[in-house]
């Protein structure tokens, strides 16, 4: 077809500059082994499935926590946990390299054929093509970007709520005290107490943030939450 | 978001550092040199941690809203724990 005979021939003329030979797809020069693994499965896959599972994905990759109801509808769907795994590696792999930097100029079209290419299914290839292109681009576009210009995101947050009963210095103390474990998306990670006194501070402000959101979308009817 | 996954071991010998302050701000993306037309909410924190020693560290961060709202519930579910020892 057209697209390989324009990257054979760039290979051979040396064209540095002709970055839209489709030399190398925007999935890199080596498939990724979840996408190859994924595309193989979504022959069989029951079309509304996939389409939940997308949604599951796009949410996530967006920071939402889906992992419950991604084992909900494993167990709805009758879909093996292997399968489950494998599907959403894949979706997300194929997404997030769709969105990244690298891709800005990706096409519609070219990401349609380099999806083909692949055997995904032409149906299924509509579904990925209007998240990647459609109205959700600007928003997973930056948030697939990191880092760049946005701070470290929340990778994983433990806590604890410890008391200590009694200590040397003061018997039957039973004081309450908060531990958490932050770890974010620059691989750090941050333990810390948080004393009682100040855990309310932060509990009152996390409300005030949640207030001042409401506000916000009221005032210029953004729709910031869904 | 997990919590109380596994405890960790000697916990509170390990913890010395103390949550001293905590900035926090509700921004909206309007445009980047990756993407010109943005409407991308976002809350960034700042978390200002001491050390035994006194020494003040800053942490800051970033959240989208469905990150934040999460992080919102695993507080309301330590404030109801802490009600309820």
């Amino acid at each position: 077809d057209s697209m390989s005979a324009v990257g054979a021939a760039a290979l051979y003329l040396h064209h540095p500059g002709d970055s839209h030979s489709g030399q190398v797809g925007f999935l890199g020069a080596q498939l990724p082994p979840e996408v190859a693994a994924m595309a193989q499965l979504l022959g069989d896959l029951n079309r509304s499935t996939f389409r939940k599972l997308l949604k599951f994905v796009v949410s996530s990759l967006q920071g939402e926590d889906c992992r419950e109801a991604v084992q909900c509808l494993g167990v709805t769907a009758n879909l093996p946990e292997e399968w489950l795994g494998v599907l959403l590696a894949g979706m997300h792999t194929l997404l997030q390299q769709a969105l990244h930097l690298r891709s800005t100029s990706l096409k519609p079209n070219t990401f349609r054929d380099q999806l083909q290419e692949l055997c995904i299914p032409q149906d299924l290839v509509g579904d990925l093509a209007s998240i990647v292109f459609g109205s959700q681009r600007p928003i997973l576009y930056s948030v697939a970007q990191q880092p760049g210009a946005w701070l470290p995101h929340v990778a994983d947050f433990q806590w604890w709520v410890d008391v200590t009963i009694s200590t040397s210095a003061l018997a039957h103390s039973l004081q309450l005290s908060v531990l958490m474990q932050l770890k974010l998306s620059d691989g750090l990670a941050y333990r810390f107490e948080v004393p009682i006194a100040k855990f309310q501070e932060l509990w009152y402000s996390m409300a005030l943030v949640l207030k001042e959101m409401a506000d916000l979308e009221k005032k210029c009817e953004c729709g910031l939450q869904d | 978001m997990e919590a109380c996954s596994e405890p960790p071991l000697d916990a509170k010998s390990e913890v010395t550092n103390q949550l001293v302050d905590f900035q926090w701000k509700l921004g909206m993306a309007v445009s980047s040199d990756t993407c010109r037309s943005l409407k991308y909410p976002y809350v960034a924190v700042m978390l200002k941690v001491a050390d035994h020693s006194g020494q003040v560290k800053t942490k800051c961060f970033e959240m989208t809203i469905p990150q934040f709202q999460n992080f919102y519930r695993q507080f309301k579910e330590i404030a109801a724990v802490i009600e309820t020892v």
